[in-house]
């Protein structure tokens, strides 16, 4: 277990910059999630934490001492890959013991440790496979015995569950929780996922092109986004987000002008509010339905108005209202987030409404 | 309608395999029919066949009634087996095999470029037309001070000219065609290589282990296939192959190997040819080898389980 530091890390692959100038801070035990789209950096960042990469620049501590030069086999890290990265010529057993063949550790006492974490992930039954008779959730269980075993200062999974299905992904995340609270081990996972990053991590840290959005727990960036890709990025259905012009007589959107309240600075800006805050048949403007998208729980909703074409949620199973039909829409005004048109910064203490 | 699809299938099967078959058929088991045919004749000079005689094989394994000529036919087939089984033994496990996996080894764990360069200039000697090759082997080893390896002997560690074709025959027709025969394995097994997806590599080093246990643990399992394969295929190749040490050596009766006997008794021109039947019997029996062989390393290298199916098990 350790806690880890990225001190003002940049990676460049040739002029190409992977990575701007990040840092970051991981308590000892802390579960975070690196999130972001694909080309993002978080798998980069990933592997300079394993040693596979080097930094161009900054330092990456464990414990407070710097691991740039240590290598990746001296590094005590454990990886989980996306495609598992089993050894196919391994048994299950040979696999889970491996990493301890370079440690001074007797084959007994290896063969006993193995054992004891195969139990934990349930995997008893299957020592002496070999991985290509292994269905994906098996070898997904092998691949985080492979990286637990050797007791490692960090876990690093590698969108562990982006190759499983959708019952057995729920399983596994919350399995992996489990194990990662069970053995309060400091845990990096990487997704594009952010439903995985939501229910699995302490905190979220939202990376978009070499650098970090926004960090924090899954509820301060799903409610505070800080920046329109974090709003944009975290929440699904994702939320609405409509250019305006902010001037004193309030913001004009389309065709229709927001009150505001607080100090909105004049100049461009997007106004964001999310599909379950907007109010349906209250106070607010006329809007026609387009799509209406049954989800189970609720009904997803697209409608057009003078404020152009938002997104709603209604907590019904069955949809109320089908394709044409007029309805009123309003914000909720606590939930509207402002930001700034020309950085894509959020404009603190301010609000709008219909 | 039954006749109709039999005979169309009977007619997609002559159009769409016909060209192929009798491709194979022309170049590839004609050749060996004639070949054990010839092998039980008397075939010679003329190219007449008067009787149709085991004699031929009776002249490998004991003195023939042609006494002289009978003595020293069977001299030469048993030198010429030995000497085969030393040129192939030594051929492939130093070149083909060992110094292929070397070369893709290193070659791969270069930076790319350098990589690519490296496994180029190995190509080379393929790219060039054999007499070049030939040739400049010949410049290599010429026994005067002329020769680059007597240059760099005796003018760098003052040492006494060689000739090589007359004291090491053998070392030079392994070491000529193993340094061409090498790059097969080379390309083969670095695209094996390469093949090894790169998490497995990098799984391996988190693991805790150095170059040499990826290597052991990770490169050489995923060359199982192929490295059975290679020595498979060029066994086979080397068995027959007399190209290099005819243009090197020529007649020379230090590398007479089975392949190079066959072919001087045959068709080398001004130089005892004639003996077809005789050089057809070494021929099959060259075959017959080649098979066992074949067959013996299937075994060996267990390409049965290779092939074994998963058992996959969905929870």
């Amino acid at each position: 277990m350790a806690r880890v530091d990225l001190k003002n890390v940049t990676k460049d692959w040739g002029t190409a910059k992977a990575i701007d100038d990040i840092s970051l801070s991981l308590e000892n035990g802390e579960f975070a999630a690196v999130l972001g789209p694909s080309g993002c950096g978080k798998s980069t960042t990933l592997f300079m934490l394993a040693g596979i990469y080097l930094p161009t620049s900054g330092d990456i501590l464990f414990d407070g001492a710097r691991v740039n030069d240590v290598e990746a086999r001296d590094r005590n890290v454990g990886i989980v890959f996306q495609s598992y990265a089993l050894y196919p010529n391994m048994t299950v057993l040979q696999n889970i013991t491996f990493p301890l063949r370079f440690k001074e550790i007797s084959r007994a006492d290896a063969e006993r440790s193995a054992r004891e974490i195969a139990e934990l992930v349930e995997i008893e039954g299957l020592l002496d496979r070999r991985p290509n008779q292994l269905s994906g959730g098996q070898q997904q269980r092998v691949a985080l015995a492979r990286a637990l075993v050797k007791k490692p200062n960090l876990l690093l999974l590698d969108e562990p569950l982006s190759n499983l299905d959708a019952t057995l992904r729920l399983s596994m995340r919350t399995e992996i929780r489990r194990l990662q609270r069970e053995l309060g081990v400091t845990t990096v996972l990487v997704t594009h996922d952010q439903i995985e990053a939501m229910t699995m991590a302490d905190r979220i840290v939202c990376m978009n092109q070499g650098r970090i959005e926004q960090e924090g727990t899954p509820e301060a960036l799903y409610s505070r986004p800080e920046t329109v890709f974090a709003a944009s990025f975290i929440g699904s259905p994702p939320m609405n987000l409509l250019a305006g012009e902010a001037s004193d007589g309030g913001i004009k959107v389309g065709e229709a002008v927001l009150d505001t309240a607080g100090d909105v600075p004049p100049g461009a800006v997007k106004v964001g509010i999310r599909p379950e805050h907007i109010t349906v048949n209250g106070e607010g403007v006329q809007a026609e339905i387009l799509i209406a998208e049954p989800l189970g729980r609720e009904t997803l909703y697209t409608a057009r108005s003078v404020l152009g074409t938002t997104r709603f949620l209604e907590p019904t199973s069955v949809p109320r209202f089908k394709v044409g039909d007029q309805v009123r829409l309003g914000f909720e005004p606590e939930h509207t987030i402002l930001f700034d048109g020309n950085h894509d910064r959020r404009l603190e203490g301010v609000r709008a409404h219909v | 309608m039954r006749a109709s699809s039999t005979r169309r299938q009977a007619s997609n099967f002559a159009i769409f395999l016909g060209p192929a078959l009798a491709f194979l058929v022309a170049l590839l088991v004609v050749p060996i029919a004639v070949d054990l045919v010839v092998a039980f004749t008397d075939m010679a000079q003329t190219v007449t066949v008067d009787e149709f005689t085991t004699k031929q094989f009776k002249k490998i394994v004991r003195v023939s009634d042609d006494s002289l000529l009978g003595f020293e036919l069977r001299g030469s087939f048993y030198r010429a087996l030995t000497l085969t089984a030393i040129f192939v033994f030594f051929t492939l496990s130093i070149f083909n095999v060992t110094f292929g996996l070397v070369l893709a080894l290193t070659t791969t764990a270069l930076p790319d470029r350098l990589g690519a360069f490296f496994r180029a200039v190995w190509l080379l000697p393929r790219m060039a037309p054999s007499v070049v090759y030939a040739l400049l082997w010949i410049w290599v080893i010429d026994p005067t001070e002329r020769g680059l390896l007597n240059q760099v002997l005796v003018n760098l560690f003052g040492l006494e000219p060689v000739n090589m074709k007359l004291d090491h025959p053998m070392t030079v027709i392994v070491l000529s065609n193993g340094f061409i025969g090498a790059s097969i394995g080379m390309l083969i097994l670095t695209s094996s290589i390469r093949s090894i997806p790169q998490h497995l590599f990098y799984a391996a080093r988190a693991d805790g282990a150095g170059s040499l246990s990826i290597i052991r643990h990770v490169v050489m399992p995923a060359l199982r296939w192929p490295l059975s394969y290679i020595t498979v295929f060029q066994t086979l190749a080397l068995l027959v192959s007399f190209e290099y040490i005819f243009l090197i050596m020529g007649p020379s009766r230090s590398t007479m190997t089975m392949a190079m006997l066959a072919y001087t008794k045959t068709l080398a021109p001004s130089i005892g040819s004639g003996l077809y039947a005789y050089g057809a019997a070494i021929t099959l029996i060259l075959i017959v080898i080649g098979m066992v062989i074949a067959l013996l390393l299937y075994r060996l290298t267990n390409m049965k389980s290779l092939l074994a199916q998963p058992r996959i098990e969905v929870h």
